[in-house]
């Protein structure tokens, strides 16, 4: 958090109201003048959405949603339940005319984005972004899919809506999401939070919503990272996504991750040796769709 | 005294001292202080008067009466705060209280049985106890002391039976904080101090909630996590095999054969046959009365649950969270109907899918939930002689049943009999 923005934090809660609605109301009126977004990070939950989005923020031509020293990764546009108009949507990027103050200084266009892990889970989202960005590129990071299930769970525990054991929320995952997918497919309003909190294993299963993008997109507008190599070394995945969005490689001054699990612990047994058969041929397809290893958990592997 | 002069008090002493009384060793006297052969043994003021008495008050000095009245302020309504605040400033002034005084007195050197209060002073290994009695007068009334020290300091809570259904649910209660132990971390069950019996009554004693406890809203749904931290998901099962469900079929079968209310009982009875061969998450245990009324939250946030008496052992997963819903919108003057019965299973989804339902059994919660809530009246009735018309109207029943049988899945003709 920038400074600027731990003073916000600090404010009461009546000068944070007035505040938002004084640069919301100014965004709105100012909306013409700004472009949507040029990059969205799509995915995957758990897979380091938010530290990618800190990274790239870092990056003095690649900007954040508006007002900046809030430090929002996403507006939810795009989700089923979103009501708002476009003119809305493009409120929280910032203006030309900004974006020229900063081009002059640095010597390039920036560009600005906005990351959301269910852009990628909500089989219906591809199409709507392209239906109105359809130049935006997309960055989506896969994770192994038995450690994004069990950071996942985590995540969910913490957030006081996970009351079942890892197995048995493992067990209770076609249950608690039976009809769901049917039910968004069939109504383009419905927002299911079943189908988003509670898919543990769903969510890991990757080529299908891979290939869901790629179907309105076109292939070099997807950028398919491996969530590991961004923890390994997060200069040289960093400089990767500068190639990709076309601005000038960038030193990161700082290469904190956020957003990490409070609790560290490795996937309990026997869910990780179940949850490991379970994905090896979907993360083999993953593999060959890629054209290259992976290195995620194995069944029998040890780790 | 006669009945008629005591008023509401007289049901006080029906459900707490009668035994007592009995002996010929005790009296209850109001306003007289002391005649010759009596002494005073324990004395309360009523307020706001004997016949419409809804609260005794220790008469005891000045820090046992501030204890009594401001001790768990957080937990009362916005008027009877400030009206404790009032009465508490003039407690603290040193200036008599205006009610009237409500004496026992026991015959003057004979050897009396033990009052509650010293019986319960025992199981504390206190001197003494003092206590502010709730007087009761609906279909679930039970006498309930909050205790306090000679300083005025909250030492526990005790409800004493007096009837068969007050028996039961002071047993029920006392085994499920047994079993619950104080609870866990995040969600706790006041301890139980006490359990015995006095003068064939049983009785038990908590521990008291913090001292900073607070009501929460009455909208604000404890988290997943909370609702199944005492009552946690245990396996998956029909609910025809769920420990609640056959209770509750075991006494619709007892009504039908003591031949109550043969509509409605065939009415429940058909209603449970739909719902019995539905798969679902069956939880260890369900409250069975969790609202706002029932709960506290502590200065770390952590929710007190108490009042356990209606808890019933391997339930359909989620019952708590409906009745939370639709239970805590008639205390508030709503009334039971389809209309809240949605409301109610829109507002618990959430933790209904958390618990592991998927959207259909989920929607066999709130059906299950009516043949349960429905079945509590029918009994109520029965042991009261009359329909608790303040809490659900025999039409209003007939009309939640109904309404819940056309919701309900068709019957598959399977063997649902457990």
């Amino acid at each position: 958090m920038s400074m600027l923005a731990e003073r916000r934090e600090a404010a009461p809660r009546w000068l944070k109201d007035v505040a938002n609605l004084t640069t919301r109301g100014y965004a709105l009126g100012t909306s013409a003048t700004r472009p949507g977004p040029d990059f969205l990070v799509v995915g995957t939950k758990r897979g380091g959405t938010t530290s990618l989005f800190n990274y790239l923020q870092q990056h003095p031509s690649l900007l954040g949603l508006f007002p900046q020293p809030r430090g929002r990764k996403s507006t939810d546009h795009f989700f089923a339940s979103g009501q708002h108009s476009d003119r809305w949507y493009r409120s929280h990027f910032h203006t030309e005319a900004y974006r020229s103050r900063v081009a002059r200084r640095e010597g390039e266009r920036p560009l600005g984005g906005e990351a959301s892990p269910y852009y990628l889970w909500d089989p219906r989202i591809a199409r709507r972004v392209h239906a109105a960005y359809p130049q935006v590129k997309a960055i989506a990071l896969v994770r192994d899919p038995v450690e994004r299930a069990w950071s996942h769970y985590q995540e969910r525990t913490e957030n006081g809506v996970e009351p079942l054991g890892f197995a048995e929320a493992l067990a209770a995952e076609e249950s608690r999401t039976a009809g769901e997918l049917e039910r968004m497919l069939a109504d383009p309003t419905y927002h299911s939070t079943a189908h988003d909190w509670y898919t543990y294993r769903a969510r890991g299963v990757y080529l299908p919503q891979l290939r869901n993008w790629l179907s309105v997109f076109p292939a070099d507008q997807l950028l398919v990272l491996r969530s590991e190599d961004m923890y390994d070394d997060v200069q040289a995945v960093f400089d990767r996504i500068c190639a990709f969005l076309g601005v000038r490689e960038y030193a990161l001054p700082d290469l904190r991750p956020r957003n990490a699990s409070r609790t560290k612990s490795s996937v309990p047994e026997p869910c990780r040796r179940e949850l490991a058969e379970f994905f090896e041929p979907h993360n083999r397809a993953l593999e060959e769709f890629l054209g290259r290893e992976l290195g995620w958990t194995a069944p029998g592997a040890l780790r | 005294m006669s009945g008629a002069e005591l008023g509401a008090l007289a049901h006080l002493v029906e459900q707490l001292w009668a035994p007592a009384i009995a002996t010929g060793d005790l009296r209850l006297e109001v306003g007289r202080g002391p005649t010759p052969g009596w002494t005073d043994v324990e004395t309360y003021q009523a307020l706001p008067s004997v016949t419409a008495a809804t609260m005794l008050l220790p008469t005891a000095d000045r820090r046992v009466l501030a204890g009594s009245l401001l001790n768990f302020r957080g937990l009362r309504d916005p008027r009877t705060r400030a009206q404790r605040r009032v009465l508490g400033s003039v407690v603290a002034g040193g200036l008599p209280l205006p009610f009237p005084h409500v004496r026992l007195q026991a015959r003057s050197g004979a050897g009396r049985v033990p009052l509650p209060t010293e019986q319960v002073a025992v199981d504390l290994g206190l001197p003494r106890v003092h206590a502010s009695i709730g007087v009761r007068t609906g279909s679930n009334r039970k006498a309930t002391l909050q205790l306090v020290d000679d300083d005025g300091a909250a030492v526990g809570f005790a409800k004493f039976a007096w009837d068969e259904a007050s028996t039961t649910a002071v047993a029920t209660e006392a085994a499920a904080l047994h079993a619950l132990g104080g609870g866990v971390d995040g969600v706790r069950a006041p301890r139980l101090l006490a359990r015995g019996t006095w003068l064939g009554r049983p009785y038990l004693v908590t521990e008291p909630l913090p001292a900073a406890s607070r009501r929460p809203a009455a909208g604000a749904l404890p988290s997943a996590e909370e609702l199944f931290a005492l009552c946690p998901v245990v396996r998956r099962d029909l609910v025809a095999r769920s420990g609640q469900f056959q209770g509750l079929r075991d006494r619709i079968d007892g009504l039908r054969a003591a031949g109550v209310d043969a509509e409605l009982v065939d009415a429940l009875d058909d209603l449970l046959d739909r719902l019995a061969d539905t798969e679902v998450p069956v939880a260890a245990r369900w409250h069975g009365d969790l609202t706002a009324w029932n709960t506290a939250r502590d200065e770390q946030d952590r929710l007190w649950c108490w009042d356990w008496e209606s808890t019933e052992a391997d339930a359909v997963a989620g019952l708590d969270a409906v009745h939370w819903v639709a239970g805590g919108a008639t205390m508030t003057g709503a009334r039971y109907d389809g209309a809240l019965l949605a409301a109610a299973l829109r507002q618990a989804g959430p933790a209904l899918t958390a618990a592991g339902h998927s959207r259909a059994s989920a929607a066999v919660v709130p059906l299950l939930y009516v043949a349960s809530l429905v079945e509590r009246a029918v009994a109520l009735a029965v042991g009261n002689g009359r329909w608790d018309d303040a809490w659900l109207r025999r039409d209003e029943a007939v009309a939640l049943v109904a309404h819940a049988r056309a919701l309900a899945p068709e019957r598959t003709g399977a063997d649902v009999r457990g």
